[in-house]
Parts: C-alpha cells; structure tokens; sequence
C-alpha cells in the first residue's frame, strides 16, 4: 500500500545541510498497523511526513496505492492527498468551527453538499463516541475528545491510509490506551493502512503488527514488532525495550551484588519468549531439580498480546544441576544469559 | 447648551461617522487581502515570494511612515482624481483610506501570525488549495484578532479624521480646532472632547464585545 524508496531528505542548517533522513526504504501492506518509533530528532517525523509530501523528499520515491506521490502535479496531490488521512500530536483542529464543522472541513473541501456532509459526518461521530459533542467548539473538549474530533476528520473522506504523527502523546497513558483501541478498531473494521510515528515503546507494543526502529535518519531495525522488541540486535532498539521491561540490572541490586563475594551462586537472566513463556518453568527447576532459586528482579509485559519478559535470578546448587537447569531452559526455548561476568567486572572496578 | 451647538455637534458626528466608516470599510477592503499577501508570501509561508514580500513590505511601511496631515495634502492630485474635489468631506475620505490600508494590512498580518500553523498543514494534509486555506483557514480562525485590529483601526481613524479639517472635511475635530480652539469657545471644545469620548467608548466596547462574540478559544 505504501512504498517508500530510498528516501533522503535534507535542510538547509545553519552550519550546512543536515540530513533528517538517510536512504529510508520500507513497505508497509495493505491493512496493516506499522510503527516508526525513535528518539526524538531520528527523522520519524519527517518520515511521516513524507508520506503524504507535507514534506518533499530530496531523494527517493513515495508510492502510496500504486501511485508515485513525487511525481504528481500539485492538483493531482490535492486528490491524491484525499486518500490519506492525517492525525496530529496537537489535534490541529480549527478552534472557530464544532466539532460537527470540523469533521465537515474536508468535505467541504472537496465541494460536497450540505445534505451530503451531514450525511457522512453523522455517523461518524457515532463511531467516535462523539454525537452529544456535535455542536461544541474544541476549547470545550478534552485532549482525547479532540483527537477523536481529529480521527473523525481523517477519515472523513474516506481514505485508504491514516498517518498518526505522535498521536497520543499529547495525552494521558489511560486515554491513549483508549485512542489506540479505537485506532486498532477503526482499522480491522475499513480495512485502513496506517502508519504512527512515536517514542513511546508503550504505544508500539499496544497496536503495531510490525515496526522500524529509527535512529539518526537511518532505519535501524525493521520486522514483526514482537520479534524486533524480543531479539533486538542494534543498542537503540534494546534501550526501548528497557523502557519496556527494564532490562538491565536497576542500579542499586548491581551494587549490592558486586559488594558479594564470588561464590558458588550463578547469576542468570532470562528470557521469556516463544510458546512455553508463560508456563511455571522457575517453580519447576527448584521442584525438579532441587535447584536453589532467588528471583531478584523480573518483569512481564505482552507485546502484541504475546507475553515476554525478562527475570533476573540467583541459582545455587552443584554444577551438574546447574548444567542440567540450562539444558532444561534451553528445551523450553527460554534464552539464558550469565550475568556474573557483568557483576564481576564492576567487582573489579571498586 | 444652545440648541445651535447641539445641531453642529451632530452634523459632525455625522460627518466623522461617514469618514471613519467609509475609510475604515474600503480600508479593510483592500487592507485585509493585503495582510493576507503578506502572510502567503512570507518565508515559509505557503506562496512563498520573498522578492513580493519584501516589496510590499516597504510601500507598507512608507505609507505608514508619512504622517497624516503630510499624506492628506501630498495625495490631494490622487483625491481630485478619484472623487473631483480636493475638499469637503468627500475630499478627506481619500487620504484616511489611504492611510488606514498600510494599517489595516500589519494588523491583519499580525493576526492572521496567530494562527497555529499546524492548522495550515492539517488542511494541506486534507488537500486544500492555498485559496482554501486562505478562507476557509486563516480568515475564519484570525477572525477575533482581525475585528479587535479593526476596532484599534477605527479608533485610530477618529483621531486622524480631527486633522480632516485642513481640508474641509469637517468632523468633530475640526469643530473643536475652529470653534473650541480658535475662536475661544472652550465649552464648545469640552463638548466635542466629551462626544469624542463617548464615540471612541462605544466603538471600542462594541469591537470587544464582538471579539469576544467571535472567540471559542
């Protein structure tokens, strides 16, 4: 539905160009929630905004339903721009119409009669859970009440693709979670393409079948989100997944454990993916195998309604056990790591 | 108070009625699509023409530059030209507009600034085209601040229609030099002054209550 080919874009800075994107190519199908998430200044935003061209790309190609958008004249692009939909981090809504007004704005827009604005606008303020708000002025809603004012909007003209610049990060985590239901709702009941740019791990884990991971201008990492966020290869995409799940040992159980000595006690962490992630597989190493187990720091999130997570535990028992407890996690497709090495090192340094 | 100054003072009011809103109307007209040229052509504005903007900035800031009393007799060839006469009331209405247009044009500038560019680009996302954007957009959303720049502009006007008299033009302010200032009649002048008041009171809080009409920020 959307193809993106080798785009580059630059600006002129102060001190020479700077380049906000760098030779970007990615598909995105029909039907299918994308996620484009980076720290802020990685070009995500200027990414989305290429899309629709609100932003030219200096290089490269935007095809969007089988159209070349770079190619178009700008009266084509008008049309052309009328088949994707656009919401904003700050709503964008014109403070001196309704909300019924606001929603009439493309359609008037594009020259429809009264009767057909009202006919089309209607339901969807009922989609939106928005009919009683019909005649209030946007001052007069709440930031998730706006967006849904500025969903409404984007899918007015009916479009085939919804372009979500930071959409809820402007709200609260309750009211996202609600805006990405609707979002999600929206698209499994048209059948839209959409693609939303973030920094919030959250809103991808929540909504995004697969996700780009952008860093410096660059995409960085590309695949199914779950698969990105539980085997991420590049250091960027494992500080998201931190935010997620914290990772990393927190500070102060990293100091307690570099002040032990080194004994007999193994330090491990692993990770739980795959289809045996959420069977009791700690209970049964210390039932089974009569291995001695601290949990000293453990999360688990979903991602995409899978579970995954990460537990950090002290085991203690002879080698064979130890040996055997490996073997036993590895059969249950459960990634181990050795953390003792990283303790040891900072035992070092004090 | 004679019933003769109560007569003279309303044919003034009446004569500084038509040459405010005559001036002030025909102002607005061209001086709004002015304000709005100037925001497209901005740097970064989206008919971007620095070589238009920059052109139109500085006749804009000339006009302004002028002061009054100098403008109303060094366009007197422009004003026989447009209504046949060089005085009267008819005569003065020609340099006010004239000067109320540069006016009118920053303040409708500064208006229309105000209004969030996002609000631009979302409708640039939908497909608008730039004279969508203008009317549908822009105008509607700086709306409040171009009526309170309007009201500023009439005030302003009323003030500049005192100096109409170097003309004929009459008004309330020529009252007040000829009767109140130069023939010593400072109850004359005390009641022109206080009119004056009144008037400009009035304009004001109607353009307020307007704003505020207009306003659903």
């Amino acid at each position: 539905m959307i193809e993106l080919r080798t785009l580059t874009k630059r600006f002129a800075g102060a001190s020479g160009s700077v380049e906000a994107l760098r030779d970007v190519s990615l598909t995105v199908a029909q039907g299918e929630i994308f996620g484009v998430i980076g720290r802020s200044g990685a070009g995500k935003s200027t990414l989305i905004r290429c899309i629709n061209l609100l932003e030219r790309p200096t290089e490269g190609s935007v095809h969007v339903g089988g159209r070349d958008l770079t190619a178009l004249s700008s009266a084509d692009l008008r049309v052309a721009r009328r088949d994707i939909g656009m919401i904003f981090q700050h709503f964008n809504l014109l403070s001196s119409r309704t909300v019924f007004d606001n929603v009439a704005l493309p359609l008037e827009l594009r020259g429809e009669s009264r009767a057909a604005i009202k006919a089309k606008v209607e339901p969807l303020l009922d989609l939106v859970g928005l009919t009683d708000k019909a005649d209030k002025y946007p001052a007069q809603l709440s930031g998730g009440q706006k967006q849904r004012v500025g969903i409404a909007r984007a899918l007015a003209t009916d479009p085939k693709v919804l372009l979500c610049d930071e959409a809820t990060s402007a709200l609260d985590p309750e009211t996202t979670e609600q805006i990405l239901k609707l979002i999600k709702d929206i698209r499994d009941r048209l059948n839209l393409t959409v693609v939303l740019i973030t920094h919030e791990m959250a809103v991808v884990k929540e909504i995004a079948d697969r996700v780009a991971v952008m860093e410096q201008g660059r995409i960085i990492e590309q695949g199914e989100t779950f698969e990105v966020f539980t085997q991420p290869k590049h250091a960027t995409t494992r500080s998201f997944v931190a935010d997620l799940i914290g990772f990393d040992l927190p500070p102060a159980l990293q100091k307690r454990l570099s002040a032990q000595p080194a004994g007999n006690s193994h330090l491990w962490r692993i990770l739980f993916t795959g289809p045996h992630a959420d069977e009791p597989v700690i209970a049964e190493l210390s039932r089974n195998l009569g291995l001695d187990l601290n949990i000293l720091h453990g999360r688990i999130d979903e991602i995409q309604g899978r579970p995954f997570g990460v537990m950090v535990v002290q085991a203690r028992g002879d080698e064979a056990k130890l040996l055997a407890a490996k073997s036993y996690l590895a059969s249950r497709q459960l990634a181990v790591e050795e953390l003792e090495d990283v303790v040891a090192i900072d035992r070092a340094a004090v | 108070m004679s019933s003769q100054l109560i007569a003279l003072l309303f044919d003034g009011l009446w004569e500084t009625l038509v040459m405010v809103g005559i001036s002030g109307g025909v102002g607005a007209l061209f001086g709004i699509p002015l304000g709005v040229i100037l925001i497209l052509t901005d740097r970064g504005g989206i008919l971007q023409n620095v070589s238009v903007n920059r052109v139109l900035g500085l006749v804009i800031n000339a006009a302004r530059s002028t002061p009054f009393i100098i403008l109303m007799v060094a366009i007197i060839p422009f004003t026989r030209l447009v209504v046949g006469t060089s005085i009267g009331t008819a005569a003065a209405i020609v340099p006010l507009t004239i000067a109320a247009i540069p006016f009118i044009a920053r303040l409708v500038e500064t208006a229309l600034r105000e209004v969030p560019s996002g609000l631009i680009e979302a409708a640039d996302a939908m497909g608008a085209t730039p004279l969508q954007i203008v009317i549908k957009v822009l105008l509607p959303e700086a709306l409040p601040g171009i009526v309170a720049g309007l009201t500023i502009t009439l005030v302003s006007l009323i003030g500049y229609s005192a100096m109409a008299g170097a003309v004929g033009g009459g008004g309330l302010g020529d009252i007040g030099i000829r009767y109140g200032y130069q023939r010593f009649l400072p109850e004359v002048m005390g009641a022109v002054v206080l009119v004056l008041i009144v008037f400009v009171q009035g304009v004001q809080s109607l353009g307020d209550r307007l704003v505020r009409k207009l306003s659903h920020r």
